[in-house]
């Protein structure tokens, strides 16, 4: 069984001679045909909003609560929401509602709104849990409202209010940001907000008020009407959610850059050729900024470009390129390298870690050693033996100690890196890789390398 | 639908600031939000048919061939 699925007794996703499937229950038999039998299925999937499967027959391997078994489309990462950028937590947020009121149509709702159930697939967000709707009772609230504002609302609204970095709240809350903590991170002017007052301040109140409570039975008398009014007041809260103008250093990095354009042109071609001989299927860009040689990487040579980066307006940025030029192969991701993205959970076994999820054949890492070696004190051979678990082909540029940029890390602190040198760089890499070719970055001081895993 | 006049709506939503029980740990956390919904429904109904009718009356005005969002 999947880690991710053992709390679902509907069914269960599970991986057999390499491919992904999801074992249905009996008890979810009802459901399930509802689904397919609707046309909700098909309106979804026509809509690219809810991931496709086949039912497939893999007689041995069937248990009592046996139903049915489907095989989803395979998603080719699988990322979290706190790795997700505003934009990216925001339109998950919205794909999530508009599936709630296609389902509505079709008399059925989503059991369950939880963040983890989208994944983000050429470029846009997709819902991957087939088992999360059940037939709609006209009378009864929307089950999982509580869950989406812990899993969406929460922290769109501590991103858009307070501070982008707060989406990592879910890092240690895995079933969403609680509202009360929520509500007392908020500033005044967020609780002004209607949508805030309403979702988060007194439904959050209101869930405290009534913790003791026993019966719902006698609540039941949510109209239609209501379930649809929640749902619009919902997508006109999130979609009226902004990020404040972010101004840092990654996010203007470009503007406040040492090269010329000349030498960022030819730095760009450097980077398309490596990739090219490595003749990758999927890179991972460590430190990737807007994505500006990701994209560049990505026009020369097609492959799954995961754009990772540390600041949070370079990510929204570059996500917001990815919309704009509709890009089907970069994604965009959060990631703090020198302390990346934990497994959490339930026996740390229902989220994983960021190594055993991100493997791919080309690592791509451009002025970003002098980050982890100088700001971060990581000695090289640690940087090498971490680059090399993730892939089997690393570009990497070596910015040396007389780089103006290096001078900006060394200017506040004591130079104590010794073996700060080019040549240490070569040798402690070389222990993890054979280096392939080294081009000197004409008009700067840097050095480019194309290596290969030993 | 009947609207429920305004200090019922006022006295429903300030009752959820002062009701405060002791928390217990068998509860189901979705409880709250379950009632949540079932008492501001009809606030919420009041709200969205509003909403529809002014949008309904801003087409009416707008120039033909203008779509909406």
């Amino acid at each position: 069984m999947n880690n991710t699925s053992f709390r679902d007794n509907a069914g269960f996703i599970f991986e057999h001679a390499g491919k992904i499937y999801r074992q249905i229950n009996k008890c979810y038999e009802f459901e399930y045909e509802k689904l397919m039998s609707s046309g909700l299925y098909e309106t979804l999937t026509d809509k690219k909003q809810l991931i496709p499967h086949k039912e497939v027959n893999l007689v041995k391997i069937r248990d009592m609560n046996f139903y049915k078994y489907i095989q989803p489309e395979m998603i080719k990462f699988i990322t979290y929401p706190y790795e997700w950028s505003f934009s990216e937590l925001k339109d998950a947020a919205l794909l999530t509602l508009s599936i709630q009121k296609t389902a509505l149509k079709y008399n059925m709702s989503l059991k369950d709104a939880s963040a983890f159930n989208i994944q983000f697939q050429n470029g846009k967000p997709i819902f991957i849990d087939t088992l999360s709707f059940e037939n709609y009772k006209e009378v009864a609230p929307w089950v999982a409202y509580g869950q989406f504002c812990r899993h969406f609302l929460a922290p769109l609204v501590l991103m858009s209010y307070r501070d982008t970095r707060l989406n990592k709240l879910f890092v240690t809350n895995i079933d969403g940001i609680p509202l009360d903590l929520c509500c007392k991170l908020l500033p005044i002017e967020a609780k002004l907000n209607p949508g805030v007052l309403f979702h988060i301040v007194i439904h959050g109140v209101s869930i405290k008020a009534n913790e003791g409570k026993k019966s719902l039975n006698k609540h039941n008398n949510f109209s239609r009407l209501a379930m649809e009014s929640l749902i619009d007041s919902l997508e006109t809260c999130i979609k009226h959610l902004k990020l404040p103008k972010l101004k840092t250093e990654w996010g203007e990095y470009y503007n406040n850059t040492n090269y010329s354009s000349e030498t960022l042109k030819i730095k760009s071609e450097i980077v398309q050729e490596f990739i090219k001989k490595s003749a990758p299927q999927t890179v991972c860009d460590l430190g990737a900024n807007r994505g500006d040689f990701t994209r560049a990487a990505a026009n020369s040579w097609g492959a799954d470009y995961l754009a990772f980066d540390i600041d949070a307006a370079a990510v929204e940025e570059n996500y917001k390129r990815v919309k704009l030029n509709k890009e089907k192969n970069i994604l965009p991701l959060l990631l703090d390298l020198t302390n990346p993205t934990p497994a959490i959970g339930f026996a740390h076994n229902e989220r994983a870690d960021f190594l055993s999820r991100f493997r791919c054949d080309t690592v791509l890492a451009l002025a970003l050693i002098h980050h982890l070696a100088i700001s971060n004190n990581l000695p090289f051979s640690n940087i090498a033996d971490f680059f090399s678990k993730l892939g089997k082909f690393l570009i990497i540029e070596f910015v040396p100690k007389t780089d103006s940029k290096v001078q900006i890390l060394l200017a506040s602190r004591e130079d104590i890196f010794a073996d700060y040198t080019q040549k240490d760089f070569e040798s402690e890499f070389s222990k993890f890789y054979t280096i392939l070719e080294k081009r000197e970055l004409y008009g700067s001081k840097r050095t480019l390398y194309l290596m290969r895993k030993k | 639908m009947k609207k429920l006049p305004d200090y019922i709506v006022l006295i429903l939503i300030i009752s959820l600031f002062v009701i405060n029980q002791e928390a217990l740990a068998y509860i189901n956390p979705g409880s709250g939000s379950y009632i949540f919904q079932t008492i501001t429904g009809g606030l919420l109904s009041i709200f969205y048919l509003f909403k529809k009718l002014i949008l309904n009356l801003l087409n009416i005005f707008k120039k033909p061939g203008t779509k909406d969002e």
